[in-house]
């Protein structure tokens, strides 16, 4: 097993709060998977993310017990810009993700690469790439602050992956978004799975994680309470009673079983589902 | 006639730039709508419209017997209340309270008035605990019911939701229903834009499809989740239930789980 | 080609000067502007050079073939300079009467006021103006990182500069929001007055929250990462910079000779 990113026993308080946002964290996360990072809100997630690329406490101060440790070195060793060539982030926010200083959204999408000293032809096919593939290219020479929120969602997005990190942390990319966008990022992130990256995603829209998360990662209160396959959480219908929602489809099957039907798994997917619920009636036409 | 009237209305931004073409659209008292269609379809500008927040460039907009042409935003927002999308454009107290009150004052209403309706809109978003705290420091997520407690407590007879659902988790969904069933139960007339295919089957009358600046169509959340055409106009997928039920061939138009689980049940009996 | 769309081709020669070039014209125009307003001339010991100065601006926003602009961004500057003329040369007692409307009295001190302080304000704005009509926010940034100024420096420039932009859009953005919950924007000056300061909180607010994620922003897309950077935009020089340096330098040369002169005889 190839861990990337471990946390050893973390808890986390902001500064100037009575709690801590999290609380005895102990995760490791593997090379090259996919992990949805579901919960409420209020549960810790956004925090979670802002202590695996650092910003807490390096940014936001705070008490850190514990250790986040990045391809075995903690957070707080890294110098300053380091991790922005290892870790991507990309916030929950779409409308204050603008750097503030370029006149187009081309510019915008290739201020990172400026930054980091990328030969200018590189940056320049780099970018036509990226934007295209999040379908912003025909917004190239657009002003970045008169965009659209879901359109800024996007640009964020765009601007992050051109960097190609290897790791990505991803806080509710699709908030804004129509399904066909949301379908279109979720693409997004499979394609970049499939380049072996390491992906950490908060995501509400549960029936998208089922359909392309490896892993799963619950979070309530500030604490970890599940961490492991996606079959096995997202058919958990106590989660529920957490505040955490689960797929259509989990929920569904989960029905249909206590209603009498046999079914061989509860599916979390419509293809399972589909599966499960086809045999389930052939069966019943059988007998 | 119908409450809200829109008459080939059309708008047009400064630099040239069409948001909404030529569209009409009918909703009556007490009703409560739903707009869907893709980011960029001309949701928001429409809406807009209706508390004259962008004024028409061609077209009447009526509320009632008032054409809002001869009345300023200020004067129609009294009847038609609007949620921003992003709560930030409209937040500008330093605490909950204050924000949730500042309509009310406006309206110059008696103070036993003002408190009743603030606490009961406070009550109906579920943000009692932080009637004194900054908006500032709430999640995004919250904030957004800040906004929403702030409309409420104006108690406008019509009230308009830009996608509330972004971002919500499981209870704020639910506070959203809520919010929605105890409104239009007061009578009020609600249209709300979502992306949620799953909150719009579950939460509304009837549902309005819009795609490329136009209405493509309009109907029950039922007859738009089946009607193929209308969904691939506006490159809108059914909610996951329907396409399931698509997918093994079982009719009756599902768009709801508990409908799927008896036609599931049946479908297994009848064999 | 992007990169190529990206840059900033100019016809005129003068607009398309060195930012560097056209900002040493700024400040010697302008030293050279108050320092020709402290010349009297003649009986009543009026600054009138500085107004014969003032003749350059539009000669230069003429040449530099962006008189529209120009004068659109100068109204307001117009307008502040007229307010001193008048409040001055109408305030201010002492002297003869120069000219008299009913009780409005302009007497010499007040004129010789009015013209001294209004015309350094017309010089002195105007040629910025000038230098921010003909020059874009990405050659300034460009010009200074070049110059080898810290790129924090440059970014603070850069994003200031914007930054008036996007709070003028914010502030729209808000009255908006105002208007919807019943605050009259429109109307007379009292309405909009309080509308006004009621949408400063928000907009103040909303841009100290925007600032935080704002800097973990800029960090995740490498903002300090310690390397040469590259860039997109590339700066072009006429060729013609010499020149116009030169000229600007023994302009300034003549005229304070000329001061000291005046002062010796």
């Amino acid at each position: 097993m190839d861990t990337v990113i471990e946390l050893k026993n973390v808890t986390y308080t902001y500064p100037l709060a009575d709690e801590p946002s999290i609380k005895d964290m102990s995760i490791k996360i593997e090379r090259g998977k996919f992990y949805g990072v579901i919960g409420e809100n209020g549960a810790g997630k956004t925090t979670l993310c802002a202590l695996i690329r650092g910003f807490a406490p390096s940014f936001y101060n705070g008490e850190l017990k514990g250790e986040v440790l990045v391809e075995g070195k903690p957070t707080t060793e890294f110098g300053p810009g380091e991790l922005s060539l290892k870790i991507g982030y990309v916030f929950q926010n779409p409308f204050t993700q603008i750097s503030g200083v370029k006149d187009t959204l081309f510019e915008e999408v290739a201020y990172g690469l400026e930054n980091f000293g990328v030969p200018v032809d590189e940056i320049e096919e780099r970018v036509i790439e990226v934007m295209k593939m999040t379908d912003i290219y025909s917004l190239a020479d657009k002003k970045p602050f008169e965009l659209s929120g879901g359109q800024q969602q996007r640009a964020a997005l765009a601007s992050i992956i051109v960097l190609k990190p290897d790791i990505l942390v991803i806080d509710e990319p699709t908030s804004q978004l129509d399904p066909e966008g949301t379908e279109s990022v979720f693409k997004i992130i499979e394609q970049l799975k499939n380049e072996k990256k390491t992906i950490i995603l908060v995501e509400h829209k549960v029936d998208m994680i089922a359909e392309y998360a490896d892993e799963i990662l619950v979070m309530k209160g500030g604490r970890l309470i599940r961490l492991g396959d996606k079959q096995e959480i997202l058919t958990d219908m106590s989660l529920l009673d957490e505040g955490v929602q689960l797929p259509q489809m989990a929920i569904l099957g989960e029905r249909l079983i206590e209603a009498g039907i046999p079914l061989s798994r509860v599916p979390i997917t419509e293809r399972q589902a589909a599966e499960a619920i086809g045999q389930a009636l052939q069966k019943a036409r059988n007998s | 006639m119908a409450y809200i009237q829109m008459k080939d209305v059309s708008f047009v931004y400064p630099g040239g730039f069409l948001a909404v073409d030529n569209i009409n659209i009918e909703i009556e008292k007490g009703e409560n709508v739903a707009i869907i269609g893709q980011n960029g379809a001309g949701k928001t500008t429409t809406v807009k419209m209706m508390n004259r927040l962008e004024k028409p460039t061609k077209g009447d907009v009526m509320i009632g017997d008032m054409n809002t042409k001869s009345y300023t935003t200020a004067q129609v927002s009294r009847v038609v209340g609007y949620v921003f999308q992003n709560p930030d454009d409209q937040i500008f107290h330093s605490t909950v309270i204050s924000e949730v009150e500042f309509g009310p004052r406006m309206m110059k209403l008696p103070s036993e008035i003002i408190s009743e309706r603030v606490s009961c809109a406070l009550k109906l978003t579920g943000l009692e605990q932080f009637r004194d705290t900054n908006p500032y420091d709430l999640p995004l997520s919250i904030r957004k019911f800040v906004t929403i407690a702030a409309i409420i407590a104006m108690d406008t007879e019509v009230v308009i939701f830009d996608e509330p659902t972004a971002g919500q988790d499981l209870r704020g969904n639910h506070y959203l229903s809520d919010i929605l069933r105890t409104l239009n139960q007061r009578g009020k007339t609600v249209i709300t834009i979502s992306h949620d295919m799953e909150f719009v089957a579950a939460n509304f009358d009837r549902v309005i499809v819009m795609a490329n600046k136009k209405v493509v169509t309009s109907g029950t959340p039922k007859e738009i989740f089946w009607s193929f055409d209308a969904l691939e106009k506006a490159k809108l997928k059914q909610p996951y239930i329907s396409r399931l039920c698509r997918e093994l061939g079982i009719e009756g138009n599902i768009i709801e789980m508990d409908e799927a689980v008896e036609a599931i049940k049946e479908k297994c009996l009848l064999n | 080609m992007w990169r190529e769309k990206l840059q900033i081709h100019k016809s005129n020669w003068i607009a398309a000067l060195h930012p560097s070039c056209k900002f040493l014209v700024v400040c010697l125009y302008s030293f050279c502007a108050l320092l020709l307003a402290s010349f009297k001339v003649g009986e009543g010991e009026y600054s009138l050079y500085t107004i014969a100065w003032f003749v350059i601006v539009p000669a230069l926003a003429i040449g530099s073939g962006i008189i529209k602009r120009f004068w659109n961004a100068f109204t307001k500057v117009l307008l502040v300079a007229v307010v001193i003329i008048v409040v001055q040369s109408l305030l201010i007692p002492g002297g003869d009467t120069v000219a008299q409307l009913w009780i409005l009295k302009v007497r010499e001190e007040g004129l010789r006021s009015a013209i001294y302080l209004g015309f350094s304000v017309m010089n002195i704005a105007g040629i910025f103006v000038w230098f921010f009509q003909t020059t874009e926010n990405k050659e300034i940034s460009c010009a200074l990182e070049d110059s080898g100024t810290n790129y924090k420096v440059t970014y603070v420039f850069i994003s200031t500069l914007q930054m008036i932009e996007i709070l003028g859009q914010n502030s729209k953005t808000i009255m908006n929001a105002q208007q919807a919950r019943g605050v009259e924007t429109q109307g007379n000056i009292v309405v909009r007055t309080r509308a006004f300061f009621a949408s400063l909180v928000p907009l103040i607010l909303g841009a100290i929250t925007g600032t935080e994620e704002r800097v973990l922003t800029l960090e995740s897309k490498g903002f300090d990462v310690n390397c040469k950077k590259s860039r997109l935009f590339q700066i072009e020089k006429t060729g013609r910079e010499k020149m116009v340096n030169t000229i600007a330098i023994a302009i300034t040369v003549a005229i304070v000779g000329w001061r000291v002169a005046l002062w010796i005889l």
